[in-house]
C-alpha cells in the first residue's frame, strides 16, 4: 500500500518462478478529475505466457478464416467423396 | 444432426442437438447464408453492395438489410476510435460485419423454431447455444503457427466466438489509419463476446490496433480475448481464464 500523490493506492502482485504474473490494483484513487484521467490513460498488466498445444478433444474450432484455394479444394473433394 | 456446406468462400458448419431436427431446419439456415451472399458479395456483380459501389443503386434506395449492415458498420467504426471501417478507397466493403452479423441472425432462427441446444460455425466465428448433452460447447483456438493443433481449449455457453488473423490466408485485416503498414506483430486474436456479432466486429478492430487491440477488449465490458503475437506469446484479458478448460481438468 503506497500514499501515492493524488491518494492510497494498494497493489496486489503476483509471482510465480521469480516473474510477475499479475498485478492487480486492490485500491486506487478515483475520486478527483485528475485521477481518473490519469487512470483511464495507464494500460492494465497483462497476463503473458508462452502457446501450447492442448490435447482436449473439442467439438468446433476457431481460427481465421481459411479460404485459400488449395483447402477449398481439399474440402470440396472431401465432400463429394463423402456424398459418393 | 450436424451438416457442413461451402458458402461464402468458407465452410458453414450446422449442429442441432435437439431431437426433433430436420433436414429442412438446417437448410434454413444455409438458405439464410445463400441469401446473404447474394445482397451483399463484393464478388457477385448483381449483389446490391456490387451496384452500389458502381454508383448504380443509392444507399437510400438500398434493401433494410443493407441500410441495417452500412448503419451497423459506422456505428462500429465510431466505437472503435475508426479502427473498424466498412469504406476504404471509396469502396464498400461489409465483409467484416455481415459475417457475425449474420451468424447471429442464422442463430435467432434456430431459436425462434424452438431449438435449444446447437452451435453455427461460419469460417472459425461461431455462435453456440445452449449445451453439448449437458456439457459446456468445447471451442479450440487454433494455433496459427500448426492448423492441426488448438492452444487453449475454452468451455462456452451461449455466447459468440471470433478469431481475427493473418495465419492462412495472409493479411485480410489492415489499419485504416496506416492502410500501406501491415500488422505484423500480432497473428491471430480471439474474442469471446456476448454473441458472434459483438465478437466478430471487435475481434476484427482490435486485430487492426495491432498489440494494442488487447488492452481495448480488457476495457470492453463483456468481453475477453486471447491474442498471438509472432514469437508464439499469447496474451489475454484478465476474465479469459473463466473460460479456459485445461487438459489437467478433465480426468
Amino acid at each position: 500500500m503506497a500514499d501515492a500523490q493524488w491518494g492510497v493506492v494498494q497493489i496486489q502482485v503476483v509471482i510465480q518462478n521469480g516473474k510477475i504474473t499479475s498485478v492487480q490494483f486492490l485500491q486506487y484513487p478515483n475520486e478527483r478529475n485528475r485521477s481518473v484521467q490519469i487512470n483511464s490513460y495507464a494500460d492494465p498488466i497483462l497476463i503473458n505466457e508462452a502457446i501450447q498445444a492442448q490435447s482436449t478433444k473439442v467439438d468446433i474450432v476457431s481460427g481465421a478464416t481459411d479460404t485459400s484455394n488449395a483447402f477449398i479444394q481439399s474440402l470440396s473433394n472431401a465432400l463429394s467423396q463423402a456424398q459418393a | 444432426m450436424k451438416r457442413l456446406q461451402l458458402l461464402m468462400g468458407m465452410p458453414i458448419t450446422v449442429e442441432i442437438l435437439d431431437a426433433n431436427a430436420t433436414e429442412a431446419d438446417i437448410e434454413r439456415v444455409f438458405a439464410y447464408f445463400r441469401s446473404i451472399d447474394e445482397t451483399f458479395s463484393n464478388y457477385k456483380e448483381e449483389s446490391e453492395i456490387s451496384k452500389i459501389n458502381r454508383g448504380e443503386l443509392a444507399e437510400e434506395a438500398s434493401s433494410d438489410a443493407v441500410k441495417t449492415i452500412l448503419a451497423l458498420g459506422e456505428q462500429t467504426r465510431q466505437e472503435t476510435q475508426g479502427y473498424f471501417d466498412i469504406e476504404h478507397d471509396g469502396l464498400i466493403d461489409p465483409s467484416g460485419i455481415v459475417k457475425g452479423w449474420a451468424i447471429f441472425q442464422a442463430a435467432q432462427l434456430l431459436k425462434e423454431a424452438g431449438f435449444v441446444n446447437f452451435y453455427i460455425d461460419a469460417g472459425g466465428d461461431i455462435q453456440v447455444a445452449g449445451t453439448n448433452n449437458g456439457h459446456p460447447w468445447r471451442i479450440g483456438i487454433r494455433n496459427p503457427f500448426n492448423r492441426t493443433e488448438n492452444v487453449k481449449v475454452l468451455a462456452i455457453t451461449d455466447k459468440g466466438v471470433a478469431t481475427s488473423g493473418t495465419a492462412i490466408r495472409g493479411q485480410h485485416v489492415y489499419n485504416p489509419h496506416q492502410p500501406e503498414k501491415p500488422i505484423q506483430d500480432i497473428v491471430s486474436l480471439t474474442v469471446i463476446g456476448p454473441d458472434v456479432y459483438e465478437a466478430d466486429r471487435f475481434a476484427t478492430a482490435a486485430f487492426a490496433m495491432g498489440k494494442r487491440g488487447i488492452y481495448f477488449l480488457e476495457q470492453l465490458a463483456g468481453f475477453e480475448g486471447y491474442m498471438i503475437d509472432y514469437s508464439a506469446r499469447a496474451t489475454y484479458t484478465s476474465g479469459f481464464e473463466r473460460f479456459v478448460l485445461s487438459d489437467d481438468k478433465i480426468s
